[in-house]
């Protein structure tokens, strides 16, 4: 918003300043129109444009750069965008030739001379840095050549004696670090080695030849395997394991048999780092090994998950070391098998408090390749035929392969068991919701069915960080409720934080009053980026725009009020509303507030239906165009389970029990169901089950709604219809409706936003008199049919959407009332090379121009058709009929233009921004046949249809009104 | 069963060391007070008063060029159990306090090739934080001191032998196995992206208009910028948001650059190479403050790819890995049919030297040192070069200069102001 602003500003000061703008032309741009031009766009937001910009002012040379020196030097609001502008310039000319680099240094060398501001020089002297310009000055100097010394080279001789004569590891390694020839080095040590005394050194040599990773050292390795010293049988070991030689495996495999504790763990350490067939090579080791080898053994065989050796890992399950048995447990998931399940269940049932959680993972690995449901039925059919007992042992199993219903059933039939709470809350946000991968506004409403059975703070933290992940809207003053706890606010401020720093979208008076809320927070290690982020969030909500809004306080139902019946069925039809006196409004709203009071209730912290008519809530306020947020639910046990969103009174968002299938309910909740010429039908099914929550995000601008539910989109952009009359567009300011159905249904959290909207265009006065009328006003297409698809209402303009090139059709935008003679005046804006028509007196099927008339739109200046355009296809022409005489009334591509047609009888007169560019009889022009030589039907037509001819290209209209002759 | 971390425990304690005087390692002479290693601190902002406190190295001495945080660290050193400290302004002083075994270089990252180098020079080790260095060239500097003077050096930042690895739910050492096993098949490409759990923390943005301001009286504005060009003070330039402006760090990509790609270039076995090309896709940067960007694209010379996306950029499915043969996601999800038990044949990944301590005594290279630190700061800086040029480069990975770029090559050798060289 800022920099827009910025921009602005910068572009009208140059325009004063140089006095360019509106009447440059692009072809023949001199330095003032690209310094301007990139100003106003400057910094570039992606390469392509900031490639094209910078090339643009690197090429205006030194004109170019004392412009923008000159405005640099007024420090005013441009110079930010003056330094992104001279920045460019100068990386761009280190990558061009020498001479434009040059060029470019000795401009900025002589700017850094003048300039007297400390900043200004800073800002020079680092772009001749960049340039290769050494500028000297007090502030800078060269980096002086660094000189790394030489390092004096250890001379091997030197090292050997040292090593003989005894030396401190230290001193060693201060050598090792600066020998010459490291081969040299090698070898000399390895013949030293037997001759030195101290085991200490000794390792540290090894240690060191272990580094070289050198398989042809792997003998003198191997002869330290068996030193007397523990640290130098250590460092060997891992030397011949680094070393990679293939004797590695067998060797430390006999190493797991030693006696030694210390040397049977470094063998199981290294040889988890050896790759090949490990456990089959250790496995026959067994019987000879020692506990402690016996364990590694098996966790080798557990870590290569070795089937072909499950029956040590069986037969060792109750050795009489608890050691080695304890390890066989362990091993145990990593061979079990489906065949295996009975042995294991039974294991489990008699099982200990250690070795439980190894059982339970062997039965997962058991279970491998079945479905959740299945060996959730597998494991429930099992769990029901065991002891009381043994019950509970199957609960961690059930959980994990429990579905998400399935998890919050369990929870409901068992409220008091907390280690179940454990289980199956962790179980359920850790790995289902995430797995499940739904929308986030889906796994908000996921995590918050969860948190009702949440048992203490812990289970509440953890669910509110899972809902800090969702970047749901509705999360933020979810999480705001645990804010007073202090045992949760922490976690509910990071949650809030986080949806609401990863959706600056997301703000509105309830939002920020709960982001500075939790700037006080201190939350951990993290809190100053915390701080950052939350004080960057708040600088950012724009000033002008309140955001969204709360429409429910949770108490009562103020902000609300009963909807009008205006007919005995209830329906309240805005338009006959205002056709009652202020008199009767006011009796018929008390009369209608009276009946809410009966229907529509707080209740459980939602607004709920409890009546059984049909009776909407009506907000009361009127809305214009907007996005809102809410949830609802649909009562179990109802026959007709229906609800729905009126949206400026008018029906509806559909909200349904997908069950009755009777009224076509199957396809799901959120489509316009009202709707009978645009779509109707949700894009897709995203209900959740009846008795569960949804939400909803409805945006509404202009005529077009878009609806997601429970974080799928639904209804793309589509055309609201009228319901009430279906002649007019749906009404541009009306209440919002809650509808009740008959059934009982529950509304919670609802916030909306108010957009800004579209005015409508006004007719002038003296067209107003003159009895003009209005076709397009800029908000809505009601009075046009044919393609509403690439003719599309944005910003108050028909935007007319780009397809393949090469004149093929895209179907074409007619007026829904025909015309014989007329006025018909509109504004049009180009893009290069841009074609379409207007069809006049077209019967609205088939080429208009032959079937009916066209006068011709085009960018007849563009290059592509230059050479070979007959007269009579220049803008303005009647195609084929009447060539344009007058060229030059088009502005520049890119800027509006008006155009009139005058149509009478025979007569025709097109006149281009005021200036008549054809004009004629058609009967006078046609005597001798038409010029084009084609047949044209259409000449015997004397009335029709209006319309844009759509030819494939991108262009926008706007302003649309006609007068009847 | 022991796991590989509580292996290496074990072993380190079994082994006895001495400690030597310090006067072998050819710096200034002295004798350590005891047998516990000593270390001094230079820079007591957020970094430096936070988890260095709960080393168990010695703190002795502390310099800051703020006199506010240099007398909260005093008095935090006292409640700390350390006693009285030694309190410097000048970093030089702290380096030759002959107290002082290891220093801790926390400061921003313009000074912490010149502190290092200092520190080696007197014969102390160095324990720097990330981002390592500022350029390219200053962490070459770096690279050749620490061989010339011996020191041992540890860049600290952590993932690549510990700690959950940020949002990816998982440690490395396993990303490491399933990678050397090959089952995912050669080149990789890794992608470091919120959709992967990695945050760019781009509020380190600075302001592209500093007004200049007074200088506090307790405050060495000077001394604070050393070889950065002189600018007019402004609270913005210093402290808590110095990443934002290019003559200190690189916004979000210096601050979380080399956390989030040094274990990328573990993973990968790039601890002596570097990528080849950098290819960038954001908005145009301004000269002194740091913005931020969408894309970051590194090529190594085999075809290895690291990919990393600003904010929401990119697809949201894309996986942490991609190979030819499978992908990996959050939490160590792999999609190869059967991958845990194919993964279950291949051996574990060679341990890692982990403990700084035990390394200043034993005189063994840590896991992360000057030379694969300096590796994975250099993809950083490569970036933040591309990025102040806008143009994709290329780079020679052996000469670690960019190719046929005489700019791109000027801020990998940038001047510094007087009276401070390299």
């Amino acid at each position: 918003m800022k920099k827009i602003f910025r921009s602005f500003i910068i572009a009208a000061a140059l325009i004063a300043a140089f006095g360019f703008g509106a009447q440059a032309q692009p072809n023949s741009r001199n330095a003032n129109t690209v310094v301007g031009d990139a100003l106003a766009k400057l910094p570039a937001k992606d390469m392509n444009l900031y490639n094209q910009l910078a090339d643009e002012l690197l090429a205006t040379g030194k004109t170019g750069m004392d412009l923008l020196y000159g405005m640099l030097l007024k420090q005013d609001d441009s110079q930010v965008a003056v330094e992104y502008a001279l920045g460019a310039i100068a990386a761009k000319a280190t990558a061009a030739d020498g001479q434009k680099l040059q060029e470019v240094a000795d401009a900025y060398t002589a700017y850094a001379d003048k300039t007297e501001d400390a900043t200004l020089k800073q800002f020079f002297v680092r772009q001749l840095m960049v340039m290769g310009v050494n500028y000297e000055n007090k502030n800078t100097t060269l980096v002086s050549e660094y000189d790394p010394g030489t390092t004096p080279a250890t001379k091997v001789k030197d090292l050997v004696k040292s090593i003989k004569k005894g030396v401190d590891n230290v001193t060693l390694f201060d050598m090792l670090g600066k020998v010459g020839d490291i081969s040299e080095a090698k070898a000399a040590i390895v013949e030293t080695l037997p001759k030195v005394k101290s085991s200490e050194t000794v390792a540290d040599l090894i240690w060191w030849l272990g580094e070289q990773k050198d398989k042809s050292l792997s003998k003198t390795f191997k002869a330290y395997l068996s030193d007397a010293d523990a640290r130098v049988r250590k460092e060997a070991a891992w030397a011949l394991t680094k070393s990679g030689c293939c004797c590695a495996l067998p060797t430390m495999a006999k190493m797991l048999t030693s006696s030694d504790e210390g040397d049977v763990a470094v063998a199981e350490a290294c040889l988890r780092c050896i790759p090949g067939k490990v456990a089959d090579v250790v496995a026959p080791y067994f019987d000879k090994a020692t506990p402690a080898g016996k364990q590694a053994i098996l966790n080798l065989i557990s870590q290569r998950e070795s089937l072909e050796n499950k029956d040590l890992v069986m037969g060792s399950l109750f050795d009489d070391d608890n050691q080695v048995s304890g390890a066989a447990f362990n091993a145990l998931a990593s061979v079990a098998e489906k065949d295996d399940l009975l042995t294991l269940f039974s294991l489990l049932e008699s099982s200990s408090e250690a070795t439980r959680p190894r059982i339970t993972d062997a039965i997962c690995e058991a279970l491998e390749g079945k479905t959740d449901a299945e060996k959730f039925e597998i494991l429930s059919n099992r769990c029901n035929i065991v002891t009381p007992q043994s019950k509970a042992y199957y609960w961690p199993l059930i959980i994990k392969f429990a579905s998400m219903p399935q998890t919050l059933e369990i929870l409901s039939k068992n409220p008091n068991d907390e280690l179940l709470a454990n289980l199956a809350i962790a179980g359920y946000i850790l790995e289902k919701v995430p797995f499940a991968a739904e929308p986030g506004a889906q796994q908000l409403l996921r995590y918050r069915a969860v948190m009702e059975y949440a048992k203490n703070a812990e289970h509440k933290n953890a669910i509110l960080e899972c809902i800090g992940e969702t970047g749901a809207f509705q999360g933020i003053m979810y999480a705001a409720r645990f804010l007073d706890d202090k045992d949760t606010q922490v976690a509910a401020a990071n949650a809030i934080r986080k949806i609401a720093t990863s959706n600056p979208n997301f703000y509105g008076p309830q939002i920020v009053e709960v982001m500075n809320r939790i700037k006080s927070i201190d939350t951990g290690r993290d809190y100053p980026y915390d701080l950052q982020r939350i004080e960057n969030y708040l600088a950012a909500v724009p000033k002008d725009d309140p955001g969204y809004v709360s429409m429910f306080n949770g108490k009562d139902l103020t902000g609300w009020q009963g909807m009008i019946p205006t007919n005995e069925y209830g329906e309240g039809n805005p338009y006959l509303r205002y056709k009652l006196s202020p008199k009767q409004l006011a009796a018929a709203q008390a009369k209608a507030d009276k009946v809410m009071a009966e229907n529509w209730v707080v209740a459980n912290g939602n607004i709920e239906f409890v009546g059984h008519a049909y009776d909407n809530l009506c907000t009361t306020k009127k809305y214009k165009d907007f996005e809102m947020y809410l949830d609802w639910k649909i009562y179990p046990g109802q026959k007709e389970g229906d609800a729905g969103i009126y949206l400026r009174s008018c029906p509806q968002v559909q909200i349904w029990d997908t069950a009755r299938t009777w009224v076509g309910a199957q396809v799901g909740s959120g489509g316009l169901y009202n709707n009978q010429k645009t779509e109707r039908i949700p894009l897709v099914i995203a209900d959740n089950a009846v008795g569960e929550w949804n939400s909803f995000y409805i945006r509404m601008q202009g005529e077009r709604v878009t609806v997601y539910l429970n974080g799928q989109k639904v209804v793309d952009n589509i055309v609201l219809e009228n319901y009430w009359d279906r002649d007019l567009p749906i009404p541009v300011e009306e209440y919002i409706e809650l509808q009740a159905h008959g059934s009982r249904i529950a509304y919670r959290d609802l916030y909306i936003h108010e957009l800004p909207s579209q005015e409508p265009t006004k007719l002038t006065p003296e067209e107003e008199a003159e009895g003009f009328e209005m076709l397009f006003d800029g908000t809505s297409l009601h009075k046009w049919h044919g393609n509403k698809v690439d003719y599309n209402v944005v910003n108050g303009e028909i935007a007319v959407e780009s397809r393949s090139r090469g004149g093929s059709w895209i179907g074409d935008l007619y007026t829904n009332d025909e015309f014989a003679d007329f006025i018909f005046r509109f504004e049009f804006k180009l893009t290069p090379g841009a074609n379409n028509g207007v069809g006049v007196r077209s019967p609205g099927v088939g080429d208009s121009a032959y079937v009916g008339y066209e006068v011709q739109i085009l960018d007849h200046h563009n290059d592509i058709y230059k050479g070979w355009l007959a007269p009579y296809q220049y803008h303005g022409s009647l195609y084929g009929i009447i060539p344009a005489k007058n060229r030059d009334a088009l502005n520049p591509v890119g800027e509006w233009n008006s155009e009139e047609i005058y149509m009478k009888g025979s007569y025709i007169r097109v006149t281009v921004n005021g200036q008549v560019v054809t004009e004629g009889d058609i009967v006078e022009a046609t005597k001798n046949g038409t010029i084009d030589g084609n047949e044209h039907p259409g000449l015997q037509r004397t009335s029709g249809y209006i319309g844009f001819l759509g030819h494939g290209d991108r262009l926008w209209i706007r302003n649309v009104r006609v007068k009847r002759l | 069963m022991t796991s590989r971390r509580q292996f290496l425990k074990g072993t380190a304690a079994v082994a006895a060391f001495t400690i030597l005087p310090r006067h072998v390692l050819g710096g200034k002479g002295y004798i350590a007070p005891s047998d516990q290693l000593t270390k001094g601190i230079i820079g007591f902002g957020g970094i430096g008063r936070g988890h260095h406190f709960k080393m168990p190295d010695r703190l002795v001495a502390l310099c800051d060029v703020d006199q506010t945080r240099l007398d909260r660290g005093e008095r935090m050193a006292k409640e700390a159990g350390f006693g009285q400290v030694a309190c410097y302004h000048n970093f030089m002083d702290l380096i030759h306090d002959p107290n002082v075994d290891i220093v801790h270089v926390c400061t921003p990252p313009h000074w912490h090739a010149i502190m290092s180098i200092e520190a080696a020079k007197a014969g102390k080790d160095v324990w720097c934080e990330k981002p390592m260095t500022r350029t390219i060239g200053e962490g070459k500097r770096v690279v050749e001191a620490m061989k010339r003077y011996n020191t041992i050096f540890r860049l600290n930042t952590w993932f690549r032998f510990e700690d959950t690895f940020y949002g990816l739910g998982t440690e490395v050492a396993p990303l490491k196995k399933l990678v050397d096993s090959g089952l995912l098949g050669w080149p990789l490409t890794v992608t470091v992206s919120k959709h992967t759990g990695f945050d760019w923390k781009f509020f380190w943005v600075g302001k592209e208009h500093l007004d200049p301001q007074p200088v506090p009286d307790y405050f060495d504005y000077d001394m604070w910028l050393g070889p950065a060009p002189y600018k007019p003070y402004n609270e913005h330039r210093c402290h808590d948001t110095f990443r934002g402006y290019w003559d200190y760090d690189a916004g979000g990509l210096g601050d979380m650059g080399q956390h989030y790609l040094d274990p990328v270039q573990y993973l990968l076995g790039k601890d002596n190479e570097s990528p080849i090309k950098v290819e960038i896709d954001a908005p145009q940067q301004h000269y002194d403050a740091a913005g931020t960007w969408r894309e970051i694209v590194y090529t190594y010379a085999d075809g290895c790819k690291i990919v990393l996306w600003g904010e929401d950029f990119g697809d949201p499915k894309t996986p942490y890995i991609q190979g030819p043969n499978g992908n990996v996601y959050n939490n160590f999800v792999c999609d190869i049919p059967g991958w845990k038990d194919k993964l279950a044949d291949f051996p574990d990944p060679l341990p890692q030297e982990t403990d700084f301590l035990e390394c200043v005594r034993t005189r063994k290279k840590f896991a992360l040192n000057e030379i694969n630190g300096h590796r994975s700061c250099t993809i950083v800086n490569m970036g933040a070069v591309a990025l102040q040029l806008g143009r994709t480069l290329h780079f020679d990975s052996e000469k670690q200069l960019f190719i046929n770029d005489d700019a791109a090559n000027r801020l990998v050798d940038q001047p510094m102001r007087k009276p401070w060289t390299l």
